[in-house]
């Protein structure tokens, strides 16, 4: 019998990088085992008081990560967050690793500068 | 000794009220008597804020000679006649609200205490980033054909906020087609003339395409006719448009994001040409939207 944890891996996940203001923002499929590690990563994380800081309007604005239906990750600024939860990740891993799978060009290099 | 205290949250519905008596009430008037005196700059009451925005405290029967008999506390200060201070207890609203506060006992419907805890928490966060900003209105519209600025109408979350652009927005012409694959609220594409490049050369005509007017020496005054629009580029990265609303200040829709009257440094924006603009580096042009007389795809 399926488990609802395998269930959950075979889910395919999107990834999408809030961005552009005139184009639509970029999105990509992330790969199963990309996915598994930002999950398993997400559990490791220790939980933060807050989401994190506002954005700024224009430019980089943070990056989702969206697997079936569940409640989707938000990644931006040294915070993780899903649903009411969030996460510290003063490293920015998950959300570097998130964006680091997009396919080569689709992420401006500027905003991949932007997380050092 | 007995206090009456409202939590000052809603704005439709009456606020929930709780009464505390005896000991209890002594207990919670020491923990929100003033402490150090907040200095200018500080956030005022929040009376202001949609949402939370404090703790109502009445003493309805013997009152404390210490504090007045009517005062709010709010983000861990205490507000009321002569009273601008930090309160002795700083967690003191958290532990009104959590599960074995008073705020507990509130007739309230069964998810507020979450959401009471959720809004003390932005208000709290909101009193650490606070500007102090005087306002000056204009008395008169400046612009008298430009559109009004009603970010309620867009930032909907759903529909009209994530399916118009900034484009949409600046022109005032909701398509809802931004996710519409490939050139959903582009510029030039109604007219099948859509930009080849981002670069100001390239999304400059395509707009032209449309129907706006080219106005590169309107500097930031309004048209007799029609509303003032302007063009940014992020270079080989993306387009952006302002627009000029009727009280002369101007507005912006980043992508799917909410409608803000501000910038990227959160200042209002008073001149696209000097807001902060982050990567949109290139100032490309004005333009002007003549009501009607534009189409977009």
């Amino acid at each position: 019998m399926a488990t609802s944890k395998s269930n959950d891996a075979r889910r395919k996940c999107r990834a999408t990088a809030s961005i552009f203001s005139g184009r639509p923002d970029p999105q990509w499929s992330v790969p199963a085992s990309t996915a598994n590690r930002l999950k398993r990563l997400w559990r490791q994380l220790d939980a933060a008081e807050g989401p994190a800081g506002r954005a700024p309007a224009l430019g980089y604005r943070g990056v989702t990560l969206e697997c079936g239906a569940g409640d989707p990750w938000f990644a931006y600024g040294g915070t993780v967050s899903r649903g009411r939860e969030h996460r510290r990740d003063p490293k920015r891993q998950f959300e570097r690793e998130l964006l680091e799978s997009a396919p080569a060009g689709l992420i401006p290099d500027a905003v991949l500068r932007q997380l050092g | 000794m007995s206090l009456r205290i409202t939590v000052d949250i809603f704005s439709g519905r009456p606020n929930p009220v709780i009464t505390v008596e005896g000991r209890k009430a002594r207990d919670l008037l020491e923990r929100v008597k003033p402490d150090r005196r907040l200095t200018r700059g500080e956030m005022p009451a929040p009376a202001f804020r949609l949402g939370y925005r404090g703790l109502i405290i009445e003493q309805t029967r013997v009152v404390s000679r210490t504090l007045p008999r009517v005062f709010r506390v709010a983000g861990g200060a205490i507000y009321g006649p002569r009273l601008a201070h930090a309160i002795a207890d700083p967690g003191f609203e958290e532990s009104f609200a959590s599960p074995s506060g008073p705020g507990a006992r509130l007739r309230a419907p069964r998810d507020f205490p979450g959401i009471l805890r959720e809004e003390i928490r932005i208000l709290k966060e909101f009193r650490k980033v606070f500007i102090p900003r005087k306002i000056i209105w204009p008395r008169r519209p400046l612009c008298r054909c430009a559109p009004l600025y009603e970010p309620a109408w867009w930032n909907d979350g759903g529909q009209k906020q994530l399916h118009n652009n900034c484009y949409n927005y600046a022109t005032n012409y909701r398509t809802d087609t931004f996710h519409v694959v490939p050139d959903g609220s582009q510029p030039g594409a109604a007219a099948g003339a859509m930009y080849t490049a981002l670069t100001c050369a390239s999304v400059r005509p395509a707009a032209i395409a449309d129907g706006l007017i080219n106005s590169p020496r309107a500097n930031n005054k309004c048209p007799k006719e029609g509303h003032l629009v302007a063009l940014v580029i992020w270079p080989g990265v993306d387009f952006h448009w302002y627009r000029k609303g009727r009280n002369g200040r101007w507005s912006h829709k980043p992508g799917s994001t909410p409608v803000t009257n501000v910038d990227n440094s959160s200042n209002p924006i008073s001149d696209p040409r000097t807001a902060d603009r982050g990567g949109y580096t290139n100032f490309c042009t004005f333009m002007v939207v003549m009501h009607g007389h534009i189409k977009i795809q």
